[in-house]
């Protein structure tokens, strides 16, 4: 008896909205199968795009002489190719005959069409496939209807990735096309056991993820956790770099655990080593896991020579370094341990700094948030005023700056060295990382000198050390220490590297045969 | 999940936390110590103590072995409740007492050389924060970030040995015996507290992948560590001589400040500094952790982690309470804290080997 009111009270607070109402109601008719009365089932499907009020939505429906039934083909005009309807559907049915009382039913004409087609039963499979591209052909009384592949978006031709360019090596990067990307792919890979998965994300939007992997190679422990995650997305998901913020580890950490590449050679190269590739209508792939290791190496270390790819390497690593570490170490020596410079640079340096009335630090910072500048609005600026920022950066910031005693010359050129490292460094991520770790390092080293660079590295292993992405800790194979190829800051030559990364489980953990000691 | 984490270590971890706790004893003020008594033979003392721990940490090993427990458990188990009780709180008072003491060694060598102005409240605060912070990603993380850090380290060493050849005079490591074998034996009984931190590290024995990483990591990081104090030693008698060296309290910090890199490098000081702080710091960090787990099995607590919390404030607390680092250093380290250790290491293996075998005997 008690219990009435509230029932009552609840019901009021969760009454839905018309809206409301009219989307489940929606949704509930969609779900349902296909009737068989073509009029009934365009009006569905016309009602499911807000057609006649979307223009989009095309319905071509006719009789043709061959086909004792009537038949409609719905798709969405501006993300299906029209050319390959009128070709290899159209044209077909118009022209070929057929004999005998087999006339009009689903494989009959599906035997026609010159293009692949597959069953589509409910409505919610047959909004779902035009939503992708494809054309929808309903024929009257049959419950099912046929998806027709005739997606047809544009993109751009394949061409050069615009920031991760090699000198030797595949120029071909990834664009704005899945199946593009995929055949990218598949040329490197040419491997029968290249699974390609599909997924569809998102509860409104439907975002076609495709999950490649190399059946046999990548663990399927690691295949499912990708898809759980995936699975686990309910929100609209516009392209990949949106995915990435869904699947990381750790969202709000400085460092990344997913691995953004827009070049399909290196994505075949990971999917050599067993990792998982995430492949969308975006000009580039997701890879995990990942470790420090794979952000820190670029394709072209494997096909440079061994001497060479290992210079490169290290002039990277101690860019790393440089990136990370100069500024701080700038001020922990103007500021804690001025003997620890050479009696002669520091007396040039305390000369240029005389008429400086700012300290190292603020002095730092004035140069640092200026370079920060200029890198951001380099990136923004349209391209034909592109040269103002190099006058920008180079007179005003370089020399005005110096002359009107803002800055002192040691430090344009200790944030002239930082920026160029950081340049050096090959992934975005990684630099974003690299950056915002110097900051964190420079207020250490504004407090404590030396002494809080060393907290600031202690501080910085103990956090990497238990990153993780997917499982696979980020320092691995080194800490914890795991088995694998030699290829960390120094690789060993291409035919020593016959082991996968262990860190990874893969299933086969053999590259290729071990070479023997006395072969080379 | 592409692989559960066990918090395990293997034996490259255990290896690294070893040499990291024990080995980098000699980059604070524990040289001081040696040298006192021991004088021009002070170098000998690490590998004499070694050999006196050596019969113990075996016996100790072996009891861990049949039962597969840790220290701390082991000890419930043979020694009942309430005797175990006081033996595993005594090993807290211990730990704690060593954190907290090595904690402020290590904060009044920053301040008496680089910060002499700073509130030594806030640098021993500053210090105590990231050492926790540390400590709070766990065993693993330890074990990982010294697999790191000893490397660097060593390097650094390394570098720093070098560098300071040619200033070191093989002349003041005579005579060589020092003060004769009577007093070095006696002496190198007491050091055997150098190696405790075994003891304690073997409260996290169940953390270790298997009991041979247990035990290699055991017998190599004492050797190794062993080796390198008593080189480092050594080398501090071959540049300060003894009775100098004895005077110099912070014997590491002072020959990174000797030496320089040809003429124009002349002080190379501000990288060994850095290092120093990253293997302080670490190694702090180690020793609160180590400090939790010691209260938690004590105490019975599962979920001993969050108790680096408090655990490193009340360390924090402890240690601003000597007055200055010669109390600290003589007076705490070596009259109580040394005191206190060496009867555990020698006594307690062999009292928990002969249980153990009573209490075979008894259920047989």
């Amino acid at each position: 008896m008690i219990t009435v009111p509230f029932t009552f009270l609840t019901k009021i607070l969760h009454k839905p909205t018309s809206d409301q109402k009219g989307r489940q109601k929606d949704h509930i008719q969609l779900e349902k199968p296909l009737t068989g009365d073509l009029a009934q089932d365009l009006e569905v499907i016309k009602q499911a795009f807000h057609s006649p009020r979307n223009q989009d939505l095309s319905i071509r429906s006719q009789r043709y002489p061959g086909l004792t039934k009537a038949i409609a083909i719905v798709y969405l005009e501006a993300m299906t190719n029209e050319k390959t309807i009128s070709n290899h559907v159209l044209r077909p049915l118009n022209s070929k005959q057929i004999a005998g009382a087999a006339k009009g039913t689903l494989d009959t004409i599906a035997a026609l069409l010159e293009i692949r087609s597959k069953g589509v039963r409910t409505y919610i499979e047959a909004v779902e496939q035009i939503l992708t591209g494809r054309a929808v052909l309903l024929v009257d009384g049959e419950s099912e209807a046929l998806q027709l592949d005739t997606v047809g978006f544009s993109h751009r031709a394949v061409e050069k990735p615009q920031n991760e360019t090699v000198i030797k090596g595949p120029h071909e990067g990834f664009v704005e096309d899945a199946k593009t990307n995929r055949s990218l792919i598949r040329k490197t890979v040419r491997d029968q056991n290249l699974v390609n998965e599909a997924m569809v994300l998102g509860k409104r939007t439907k975002t076609p993820v495709q999950i490649m992997y190399i059946d046999g190679v990548a663990n399927p422990r690691l295949v499912e956790q990708v898809k759980q995650r995936l699975s686990d997305i309910t929100a609209d998901i516009p392209n990949l770099s949106v995915l990435e913020q869904y699947i990381e580890d750790r969202p709000y950490s400085i460092l990344p655990s997913v691995l953004w590449t827009e070049l399909p050679d290196r994505a075949s190269a990971f999917l050599r080593e067993g990792h998982v590739v995430l492949i969308d209508n975006s000009a580039g792939c997701l890879i995990v896991p990942v470790t420090f290791w794979s952000f820190f190496h670029t394709s072209e270390d494997f096909y440079e020579r061994w001497a060479y790819a290992n210079f490169i390497r290290i002039v990277r690593f101690i860019a790393l370094h440089v990136a990370v570490f100069t500024p701080a170490v700038y001020i922990a020596f103007t500021t804690y341990h001025a003997e620890m410079i050479p009696t002669d640079l520091l007396l040039a340096i305390a000369g240029t700094r005389e008429v400086v009335p700012f300290p190292a630090l603020v002095e730092l910072l004035i140069m640092e948030v200026a370079f920060e500048l200029l890198r951001e609005a380099g990136v923004r600026i349209p391209s034909p005023l592109g040269s103002t920022i190099g006058i920008v950066g180079a007179l005003i910031l370089g020399q005005a700056a110096v002359e009107a005693n803002l800055v002192s010359p040691i430090l344009v050129i200790v944030v002239a060295i930082t920026g160029l490292a950081s340049f050096a460094l090959p992934n975005v991520s990684l630099g974003f990382a690299a950056r915002l770790a110097r900051f964190t390092c420079i207020v250490f080293a504004s407090f404590f000198g030396v002494v809080g660079i060393g907290f600031f590295a202690a501080v910085g292993l103990a956090y990497m050390s238990t990153f993780k992405s997917f499982d696979v800790p980020f320092l691995a194979p080194i800490a914890p220490n795991y088995c694998a190829s030699h290829d960390m800051v120094i690789r060993s030559p291409v035919w020593k590297q016959w082991l996968r990364p262990f860190h990874i489980k893969p299933q086969d953990q053999e590259r290729q045969a071990e070479p023997e000691p006395s072969n080379k | 999940m592409l692989e559960q984490s066990d918090g395990k270590i293997g034996y490259k971890e255990f290896l690294a936390i070893m040499l990291l706790t024990i080995a980098a004893k000699l980059v604070h003020t524990s040289p001081t110590l040696f040298l006192q008594d021991a004088q021009t033979a002070a170098w000998m003392l690490p590998l004499m103590s070694l050999l006196v721990v050596a019969a113990p940490f075996w016996l100790l090993l072996s009891v861990l072995r049949k039962t597969g427990k840790n220290l701390n458990e082991t000890i419930y188990y043979l020694a009942g409740k309430p005797v175990g009780f006081i033996l595993n709180f005594s090993l807290f008072v211990i730990t704690l007492g060593g954190a907290t003491l090595n904690s402020r060694s290590y904060v009044d060598a920053m301040q008496i050389l680089y910060f002499p102005r700073t509130p030594q409240v806030i640098s021993y605060a500053v210090f105590v924060g990231i050492a926790i912070y540390i400590a709070l990603r766990g065993w693993e993380s330890l074990g990982r970030t010294s697999t790191l850090v000893v490397p660097i380290a060593g390097l650094g060493l390394l570098t720093l040995l070098v560098l300071s050849a040619r200033e070191a005079r093989p002349a003041f490591l005579f005579p060589l015996l020092g003060r004769g074998i009577p007093a070095l034996a006696t002496k190198s009984v007491v050091f055997a507290a150098t190696y405790a931190d075994l003891l304690v590290l073997t409260a996290m024995a169940h953390k270790l992948r298997s009991h041979g990483a247990l035990k290699k990591g055991a017998v190599v990081g004492l050797i190794v560590s062993a080796v390198l104090l008593s080189l480092l030693l050594a080398v501090y008698i071959m540049i300060y001589d003894y009775t100098g060296a004895t005077g110099v309290l912070y014997p590491f910090l002072q020959l990174s400040r000797s030496i320089s890199l040809a003429r124009f490098l002349t002080q190379v000081e501000g990288v060994f500094v850095g290092l120093w702080a990253l293997v302080a710091v670490v190694r702090t960090s180690i020793y609160l952790y180590m400090t939790a787990v010691i209260f938690g099995a004590t105490f019975r607590i599962r979920e001993y982690e969050p108790l680096v919390i408090p655990l490193g404030a009340l360390s924090l607390l402890l240690g601003l309470l000597p007055a200055n680092p010669v109390v600290n250093t003589m007076l705490l380290r070596y009259g109580v804290l040394y005191n206190a250790t060496w009867p555990a290491i020698i006594l307690l293996p062999p009292v928990l080997w002969v249980l153990h075998r009573w209490r075979c005997k008894q259920i047989a």
